[in-house]
């Protein structure tokens, strides 16, 4: 079998994978949604459990404040919760969540951040909001306490860096980048064009490399 | 292909999102411009750098405060007034501040005016209550009606007291603080009944008025207020109480 076969099985493979994964994710979230729309309590709480982390890093990630974030997150659930019989399912689950959690943060960073000028993330509460344990990073790599402590400040100055970027940018590079969204799914969750999700995405980039130049 | 328009597409060439001939343009430009390999360089160890961030723990707390907020709601212990904030939440926020800041406008413009609204004067006075000559009498008689020494120090020149006595209406009138005839004498002192709902009513007018207005204006003011009745064992009764009014310049 030539190279070229190879590449081309492999991508056979890999579409068949991710269209199977798709069709699980499909067939769990339809289950869940139907329980849901049942009212089961004990549904809601498996959603919440399945999203609470990546709705509160995302709000954090696009408020820059902990407490904040946890509010967000916390009225984001409230809004899905009351938003279930409205829920059509034309996007999916997690995108419509995703998106409640944007506009929701959006919100709030506009509402109650409007006279802060400088909104930058402190480096301290980035730096204080991990909670990686030492001996599971230690575990995890062979780094030295100094070589950690490089790194935190590292990803602490990152993450600030993030916070200084336009919010319209700092919300398309966090998809991108850190939920890992496709184009096409950052493109449906913000209700934006994809021309406009790649223009953000590039300026975001862009303004992320000047910031953190110093630190490559 | 020039460098501004690689650097154009350079964000979406590091994601593989161009086609193939675009995407072949990039990598010859970058073989051959140093200054654009490091660009795009930069870019991906940029974007590698957030990628690599930790994601967050989401607060311990965090479940609870959701489960419980929406178990409240399941169990209908959610009032109307949760509900109303829900609702206005849902609305376009900068709506709703408009509409908030018109409204207050509207009611400080309400209570501007409320209170530059002149008190009703002029005309036929609209009071039925009848008035009473005060009857005043000395200071002995005063002390010795209340069983009080007389103060030889304090020359009673100048003061009348209102003696005790029953009104037609069966009320009792037994106090000494309108004694003081005051120069202009711009007050008036009023027998008010007080309801057990709060609504106060003129009974009598003590004495003749200076100022006649100022029976209307009581009269104007007690229409426009509550007032609060005596408790006896736990209930609100009829309550008769004696109100002085006195003029005073609020315009300094």
């Amino acid at each position: 079998m030539s190279s070229g076969d190879m590449a081309a099985l492999e991508q056979t493979t890999l579409a068949r994978l991710e269209f199977e994964t798709r069709s699980l994710d499909q067939g769990r979230e339809a289950g869940m949604l139907s329980r849901l729309r049942e009212g089961d309590l004990s549904a809601f709480e498996d959603l919440v459990s399945q999203f609470e982390r990546p709705v509160y890093s995302l709000c954090l990630r696009l408020l820059g404040d902990a407490e904040e974030a946890r509010d967000a997150a916390q009225e984001t659930f409230l809004k899905v919760y009351r938003g279930l019989g409205r829920f059509r399912g034309e996007s999916g689950l997690k995108t419509w969540i995703y998106r409640i959690a944007i506009n929701q943060a959006m919100n709030q960073q506009r509402w109650w951040r409007r006279r802060r000028r400088n909104e930058t993330v402190s480096l301290d509460l980035t730096r204080g909001e991990r909670n990686d344990t030492v001996g599971g990073t230690l575990s995890s790599s062979a780094a030295t306490p100094e070589q950690m402590a490089i790194d935190g400040e590292r990803e602490s100055r990152v993450i600030a860096a993030l916070g200084e970027i336009k919010l319209e940018y700092r919300v398309a590079l966090t998809l991108r980048e850190i939920e890992e969204m496709s184009y096409e799914e950052i493109a449906e969750t913000l209700g934006i064009s994809m021309g406009t999700v790649k223009s953000r995405i590039a300026r975001g980039r862009d303004e992320l490399r000047r910031r953190v130049k110093e630190l490559m | 292909m020039k460098c501004k328009s690689f650097k154009s597409i350079a964000s979406e060439y590091l994601d593989g999102e161009l086609g193939e001939r675009e995407a072949g343009e990039c990598r010859l430009h970058v073989a051959e411009c140093s200054e654009c390999r490091d660009y795009v360089g930069d870019l991906e160890r940029a974007t590698s750098m957030l990628k690599r961030t930790h994601r967050p723990e989401s607060p311990r707390e965090l479940r609870s405060y959701i489960m419980t907020a929406v178990g409240r709601r399941v169990s209908g212990e959610i009032t109307l007034e949760q509900r109303f904030v829900e609702w206005l939440a849902r609305l376009n926020p900068r709506v709703v501040s408009y509409a908030t800041g018109t409204l207050m406008s509207a009611v400080l413009f309400g209570m501007f005016i409320s209170a530059a609204r002149s008190i009703p004067a002029g005309g036929p006075t609209p009071v039925e209550a009848s008035i009473t000559p005060i009857v005043r009498g000395s200071d002995l008689e005063f002390h010795s009606y209340n069983d009080l020494p007389a103060d030889a120090l304090l020359s009673s020149a100048g003061h009348s007291y209102e003696l005790p006595r029953v009104l037609d209406n069966g009320a009792l009138v037994s106090f000494s603080h309108i004694a003081y005839s005051k120069p202009g004498d711009e007050g008036l002192a009023a027998m008010v009944e007080v309801s057990p709902d709060g609504r106060a009513q003129l009974v009598d007018i003590l004495g003749e008025p200076s100022d006649p207005h100022l029976v209307e204006q009581l009269w104007w003011s007690l229409g426009n207020r509550t007032f609060q009745p005596a408790y006896v064992e736990g209930r609100a009764v009829s309550t008769r109480i004696v109100l002085f009014v006195e003029k005073v310049d609020v315009g300094g």
